[in-house]
């Protein structure tokens, strides 16, 4: 070998193998770095400009006292909060899940002796009422001297209740609310263990516009800020991808005839639609369409993946596509355990908020007997994406970002005969979105 | 072989396995996502990056002295915590009134004076034992106590109390509370309200009537005849007292994640505090701080300024100087020089790092601040006081 | 033939009023017997139906415009007294050499007090119904400035240096500062819940102001009425000082040399039953002593006599000696002097638990009481001439002043202020409802639970045959002959039956009115009560915009989701102008367990904002609370929906309603479902 091809080969292999590939499995991680398990075409002004900062790169560390605090010995239970709608809300049924995935958690942990002989208990407290009730809820909750709090699934109420979290210095895990924005607060007391709507969003976006070609796609959504907040990353995952929404209009909960929205969608031409709200109304929604004469493809928002979506939609759900936050079908040993422990317990299946809850619940046993009953300790091992980071639910593993929010695998689902069949969602190809990127330009 | 391996090639092998080797080192250090443990701790970050100092060094000032005014220095710090009076060591909130004290704790109001601390609890009248923010009207000298149970007015040893249910108070958490004139402000859970004593009419603003996104707000001051409200996740909100308008300021991105460009606007639409003095606005995140000048945004983040964390739990400005309770300290800065107070670690001694432009000195000190995580403060003449996660302190000025 | 129909027609009319006179008496009989709840009242048209008109000539023929002189100031010099006329809204001059009235100066409406400055050549007078103050030059006699206060201005205390001057706003319960060189009002500071009288201690450095009514406090608790303290140098309140179980605390007294500040007061037992009137302790009336200093007491005697009672105990002057002081009571027309020696040699021997059962003791008066002096109806302000040889009493009802000899301690000049000379039926009845001859031991007058003719406050346990049941939140008795029936449960259908029998059996626990007096009583409430202008929220009949959205809470048919609320369930339907009440028994779902079943009367509106607490047992402390603690099942109209903001702007625009003259003829008003019946 000349000596001149030996220099160039060494530098060939300097420049052109950069030296993380030497790492592998640190390149590995290093593309997946970008923040919510963004690709690259998706990076917020990624194309055109370097952000100055971006936040969620680095943990944020809790550096207040507390640690130090001594564990009382006189506890006769170990009390564990749970904020949700348990009554008067149109999320009660969900709530009322929730409730009951935490309490067969807790209700397993007892029975294998609780905390060292103490029992657990379940402070359930409703979040549902005006005026930032939830805000008092926690307060309250704090007042009781729960160790930690389970909560909630509306985005205003669970923001409420987490800045109250950060002031009372309280941990708490949501299971319920897919708001992306919930864990963008860098307040380190919060974790989420269910996948928000920039996971379900990337997924439909990847779905209807690189698998299915879709190109024109109309919105209707509720006009709260779950709808508002939900397909913001939809929007805006669309838009990096070159497709602007054709058409984004409202609904109001509780409206049962969509005639209008739906005229106004008709004029749109869309591909398909996409329906982001609770179950009863985008059931009619779907309905009404169809009898307007709308032949689209529609896609949805995990919330459409509800039993009472099939029963108000009927056949016309068929085909419906939405994205859901686990697959209760998958065998594994404790998913299908709960499934089983929990249609025994409360009489029927469990949903989404349950599943979630349970873990949720188990996440917070777990950090107590690993950390004891200190909160700024179980803070410590729920946060430092080691000690709990891949906890293997029933929901499957969970992986959480610096910002502590889970973006482990996410599913969708398809209504076939009646029922919702589950499917991984096709994997990103960047290179081909670009490409259409590149196409639409003008 | 000796073809092969010549000098040239040798030297220029030997330099690529060099960089290879650096790069590779260098990737994996800087690469590698840290986690809590292995999140520096404050003694470590500071020394690694500033120069050694003397308190006594320090008296010339040198290095933050200005054309106008230099940079104050506090020091001779005295530290109170339950073993010495206060009902309990998490201090939410400090305010001196005159000769005493108001510190809002997470077990009730202590009020310090005569060198003695008295509790005032619930039982007393108190909204609920978690104090978060105190103000004292300088007309009245009434003093406004916002708790995580409702608004308490404390005048001359009266109680009274305002919460969601027998007034207009919008929630009952109330983050902070401000006196202007005859009108209370607050920052509640579920929006700001504005509460006019002459009246006794209550205002609420929330999305419903204000450019805010969510009824949610954390933060309120007046100044420049204009009231502004931090609302988290919606900016800042500035109220016009005479025309009753509003307008909103928020992070030009738009985005949660990133910040653009530092000076855009706000850095960060998740404003924890807010505070005017001298025509300056000064906004309080937990992602960095901003300052406004009515024209001109200007964003600090910790990592290219003296500011010794993005987490800033609250702020107040006096003069032409903002202080800054961060989870790492205590700062001040002016527009131009950085003063931080730390605490060393397991000791009774602390430090000053003074930082101008890129250049830093850390001065030690034979007393320190309380705890690191600072969450309130407020000064008056040449007395400082701070509240912590762990005891409050105060300071005096070195002359 | 004419002659004869003519004969025949009169025949005829004389032969139906024969036929008649029968039915027509017996129709009469059961009409007044239903109006008055007896069967002996005398069948006398006029009696009941002249005296209650409220307009027109025939009002004026029967009714007059009296003085009613109030509070007083006598200037420095001790030649001029001045006297507040309160209804005559004049500042009356006096020439205490002859005892003459020598000028009428027109003030504001309903002036309160009148306090002349150290040169004796400035007068500021509180117009309690105007917000404002008038400055006076009394050497033109005539109104030079006015200056805005807050709302209700009442007693007025001038600075030591005379920079400032202070006011208490009754209504707002402020105490105003005002800048007296530039005749602004520079602060508020909160006092005690209506603020009334004001003294400034000798050495000028401490205001002390009294108030009426209680602080708000925990339902089922006794009052607690607060005294202000202010010290005059930092402009703020210095102490607040609690009187526990007192109230209607109008006037306040420091002694010359500052060791002592007094002030009248009531001691309620309105927790108890009612059943206590006859134990002889329901209302006991007397004065709070307070001990200036950091470790100052708060002493309560009582100035009752074991059997006989010296209600509504109103002003006190203490004489430039120390050593008397003069206590009015407007309930029994008497004027009680109480020797200061006496009070100082107890309170020095007395140790905190002896001061506590002096606080409810009956016959400790005699140990300080020197003499009752007897005065004219209705004793209000008095006034000591600069020496203290003269003591001024306005006879509010005589339209009088009299002149007491301190020395004498007795009546030996009255000064006829020349108001109306003849007493009309409603005066009668007004002296009546003042006045307490009419319940046992002279305990309290009409007057004692409605100060102002309005309400005091406090909710009663008016024992009926369940003691403890069906506790009583005191209603105003403003406008109240428009809108029966009676009581909350609306068992009384006129004033008569409210006023008559039962309420000597109930309430006096002696014989009952005579029927003219209850015809005279009835005059007055029905024609002489008014609601003072609601200046605070609605000074000129233009609504805010927080009181604009309210009003379309108020008059909403439609919840916030678009659903429609039932007639029954809106505000306005059980509410409507111009009274906002429609005069029918309803169910809120207000009912405690302490309360008989019971359909309860839709009260007034006007004026609300001065009537806390609120439901018929006073447990909603403000008008908030209607909606967000005690109307969970939306049974109080449907409110449940709300917003917060909303629920603000709905009390805003309750707190704007005003006297029920101002809705009569508004073309707005909304129709409302009065026809609707009780189920």
């Amino acid at each position: 070998m000349k000596p001149r091809f030996l220099v160039l080969t060494i530098l060939a292999f300097i420049f052109l193998f950069p030296a993380t590939d030497l790492i592998g499995q640190d390149k590995k991680q290093d593309k997946k770095l970008n923040y919510g398990n963004t690709i690259d075409v998706q990076v917020p002004y990624g194309r055109f400009q370097k952000a100055d900062k971006n936040f969620f790169d680095d943990l944020q560390p809790f550096t207040g006292a507390g640690r130090e605090k001594v564990p009382p010995t006189d506890l006769t239970e170990v009390r564990i909060g749970l904020l949700g709608p348990l009554e008067g809300s149109v999320l009660s049924p969900q709530g009322i899940q929730m409730l009951q995935g935490a309490t067969l958690a807790m209700e397993e942990a007892n029975e294998k002796g609780g905390y060292r002989g103490i029992p657990y208990k379940i402070f359930p407290h409703n979040d549902v009422g005006l005026w930032g009730a939830a805000a008092n809820e926690v307060v309250k909750m704090n007042d009781e001297k729960v160790w930690a709090f389970i909560g909630t699934i509306d985005d205003i109420n669970t923001h409420v209740a987490l800045r109250v979290a950060l002031k009372l210095e309280l941990p708490m895990v949501n299971t319920g609310d897919p708001d992306p924005t919930l864990t963008e607060t860098r307040i380190p007391w919060m974790i989420r263990c269910i996948a928000d709507d920039r996971q379900s969003s990337y997924a439909l976006v990847n779905y209807i516009y690189h698998v299915k070609k879709h190109s024109r796609i109309a919105v209707l959504r509720a006009n709260n800020r779950y709808g508002r907040v939900g397909i913001m990353e939809f929007r805006d995952a669309a838009l990096r991808y070159g497709y602007p929404l054709v058409l984004e209009i409202r609904y109001n909960d509780g409206e049962t005839s969509f005639t209008t929205q739906i005229e106004r969608m008709i004029k749109s031409s869309p591909d398909a639609v996409v329906l982001w709200g609770n179950a009863k109304e985008t059931a009619l929604i779907l309905l009404q369409l169809r009898k307007m004469g709308m032949k689209q493809p529609v896609y949805g928002c995990d919330r459409l993946m509800s039993p009472v979506f099939l029963e108000i939609a009927g056949e016309e759900a068929e085909g419906v596509i939405t994205t859901c936050q686990y697959n209760p079908t998958l065998d594994m040993p404790n998913l299908v355990a709960f499934n089983k422990n929990y249609e025994k317990r409360f009489g029927y299946e469990p949903d989404v908020f349950a599943a979630h809850a349970y873990d949720g619940m188990n996440i917070i046993i777990d950090a107590i007997d690993l950390a004891g009953l200190n909160r700024a300790l179980m803070r410590d091992v729920m946060t430092d994406l080691k000690t709990l980071q891949g906890y293997q639910g029933i929901t499957g593993e969970i992986i959480f970002d610096a910002s502590w929010n889970d973006i482990g695998v996410i599913w969708m689902t398809e209504v076939r005969n009646g029922k919702f069949e589950f499917f991984p969602p096709p994997p990103f190809e960047q290179e081909n979105l670009t490409g259409s990127i590149a196409a639409k330009k003008p | 072989m000796k073809k092969v391996i010549t000098k040239i090639s040798l030297r220029i092998t030997i330099l690529a396995i060099v960089i290879l080797a650096g790069s590779f080192l260098g990737f994996k250090l800087v690469k590698k996502p840290l986690t809590s443990e292995e999140y520096p701790k404050t003694d470590q970050r500071i020394s690694d990056k500033y120069s050694q100092g003397s308190l006594e060094e320090s008296s010339n000032r040198e290095g933050i002295t200005k054309d106008t005014k230099p940079m104050p220095l506090y020091g001779n710090w005295q530290t109170f915590t339950k073993k010495n009076g206060l009902p309990a060591d998490k201090a939410y909130c400090v305010r001196i009134d005159g000769d005493r004290v108001l510190v809002g704790t997470s077990a009730g109001l202590a009020v310090y004076e005569n060198d003695k601390w008295r509790t005032y609890t619930v039982e007393d009248g108190l909204a609920h034992p978690g104090v978060l923010s105190i103000d004292v009207s300088e007309l009245t000298g009434d003093v406004w106590i916002g708790t995580l149970g409702g608004l308490n007015r404390w005048s001359a040893g009266r109680f009274e109390t305002f919460n969601q249910f027998n007034s207009g108070l919008a929630n009952d958490v109330i983050y902070t509370v401000i006196c202007d004139g005859k009108d209370v402000w607050v920052a509640t859970g579920g929006g700001a309200g504005s509460y006019d004593t002459y009246t006794g009419q209550w205002g609420i603003y929330t999305e419903r009537n204000a450019p805010m996104h969510e009824p949610w707000t954390y933060g309120v001051c007046a100044g420049g005849g204009k009231i502004f409200i931090a609302a988290w996740g919606g900016g800042v909100i500035e109220y016009t007292t005479k025309t009753q308008l509003f307008r909103d300021y928020i992070d030009p991105d738009g985005e949660m994640e990133i910040d653009l460009f530092t000076d855009d606007g706000v850095i960060h639409d998740i404003t924890t505090g807010v505070t005017y003095a001298d025509d300056i606005l000064w906004v309080a995140t937990y992602f960095g701080l901003s300052r406004y000048d009515g024209t001109r945004w200007k964003g600090y983040l910790d990592h290219d300024t003296g500011l010794i964390s993005n987490f800033i739990n609250f702020l107040k400005a006096n003069g032409p100087v903002v202080w800054l309770c961060t989870d790492m300290g205590l700062c001040s800065f002016d527009g131009e020089t950085w003063v931080t107070y730390q605490k060393k670690e397991n000791s009774m001694e602390g430090k000053i790092l003074i930082t101008n432009g890129d250049d830093t000195k850390e001065i030690a000190s034979s007393t320190s601040i309380a705890h690191e995580f600072v969450i309130g403060v407020d000064t008056q003449d040449d007395v400082i006081w701070i509240s912590t996660s762990k005891g409050v302190s105060r300071g005096e000025l070195l002359k | 033939m004419k002659k004869y129909l003519i004969l025949i027609f009169i025949a005829g009319i004389l032969i139906i009023l024969v036929l008649a006179r029968k039915p027509a008496l017996n129709w009469s009989r059961q009409h007044v017997n239903y109006i008055t709840a007896v069967e002996d009242h005398p069948l006398n048209c006029l009696s009941c139906h002249l005296y209650i008109q409220k307009e027109g000539i025939v009002a004026k023929l029967i009714n007059a415009d009296y003085l009613s002189p109030f509070n007083m100031a006598v200037s420095p010099d001790g030649s001029r007294l001045f006297v507040v006329a309160q209804e005559g809204n004049k500042l009356l001059v006096i020439n205490t050499q002859t005892n003459k009235v020598i000028d009428k100066i027109d003030v504001g409406e309903n002036p309160h007090s009148v306090i002349i400055n150290n040169d004796g050549n400035t007068a500021f007078v509180s117009n309690q119904w105007a917000d404002n103050i008038f400055e006076i030059d009394l050497s033109l006699l005539k109104i030079v400035d006015t200056i805005k206060t807050g709302s209700g201005p009442a007693g007025l205390a001038l600075g030591a240096d005379e920079k400032f001057l202070y006011v208490a706003d009754s209504y707002s319960s402020e105490v105003s500062v005002i800048d007296l060189q530039t005749k602004t009002e520079i602060k508020r500071l909160m006092a005690g819940n209506n603020p009334v009288g004001t003294d400034i201690s000798p050495a000028g450095n401490l205001l002390y102001i009294t108030s009426r009514r209680t602080l708000p406090m925990p339902y089922g608790t006794p009052p607690m009425t607060e005294l202000t303290v202010i010290n005059t140098t930092t402009q703020r309140v210095k102490e607040r000082k609690i009187f526990d179980n007192a109230y209607i605390m109008e006037n306040v007294a420091f002694t010359p040399s500052g060791d002592m500040a007094i002030a009248t007061l009531i001691r309620p037992k309105n927790l108890i039953p009612a059943i206590q009137i006859e134990r002889g302790w329901m209302m006991t009336h007397g004065i709070g002593i307070i001990e200036p200093g950091d470790n100052g007491r708060i002493i309560q005697l009582l100035t009752d006599d074991p059997n006989s009672y010296y209600s509504d105990p109103f002003d006190i002057v203490i004489t430039p000696d120390g050593e008397k002081a003069f206590v009015s009571h407007s309930g029994v027309d008497y004027i009680t002097v109480i020797d200061l020696k006496a009070i100082r040699a107890l309170l020095a021997e007395s140790t905190p638990e002896m001061l506590d059962t002096y606080s409810n003791h009956l016959g400790i008066s005699s140990r300080y009481v020197l003499k009752r002096i007897p005065t004219g109806a209705n004793p209000k302000g008095l006034a000591l001439s600069p020496e203290g040889e003269y003591l001024y009493v306005a006879e509010r009802l005589e339209d009088r002043i009299a002149v007491i000899s301190t020395e004498k301690m007795e009546t030996i000049n009255t000064i006829d202020l020349k108001g109306p000379s003849r007493i009309t039926v409603a005066r009668k009845g007004r002296r009546l409802l003042n006045n307490a001859g009419y319940t046992f031991h002279n305990q309290y007058a009409c007057y004692t639970c409605h100060p102002d003719s309005h309400e005091d406050g406090l909710v009663y346990n008016m024992a009926g045959k369940d003691m403890g049941r069906n506790l009583a939140n005191v209603q105003t008795l403003r406008d109240i002959g428009d809108i029966p029936p009676y009581k909350w449960n609306g068992k009384n259908s006129s004033i008569y039956k409210q006023d008559g029998m039962r309420f000597s059996t109930i309430l006096t626990r002696t014989e009952s009115f005579a029927f003219d007096e209850l015809d005279a009583l009835v005059a007055y409430i029905v024609t002489g009560i008014k609601n003072p202008p609601n200046l605070r929220y609605n000074p000129a009949g233009k609504l805010t915009a927080a009181q604009e959205r309210g009003k379309k809470v108020f008059y909403r048919t439609h919840t916030n989701c678009g659903k429609e609320i039932p007639v029954k369930d809106r505000c306005f339907t059980c509410h409507p102008p111009p009274y906002f009440t429609n005069m029918l028994m309803v169910d809120v779902g207000t009912l405690s367990e302490t309360d008989d079943y019971m359909l309860l009367d839709a009260p007034q509106l006007n004026n609300i904002y001065e009537s806390a607490p609120y439901l018929h047992d006073g447990r909603a402390a403000t008008l908030e609370e209607l909606w967000t603690t005690y109307n969970d099942e939306d049974k109080h109209g449907v409110g449940n929906d709300m917003m917060k903001d909303q629920l603000n702007d709905l009390v805003e625009y309750l707190r704007s309603l005003r006297d029920a003259k101002y809705y009569i003829e508004d073309p707005e008003i909304y129709q409302a479902s009065t026809h609707l019946k009780n189920d």
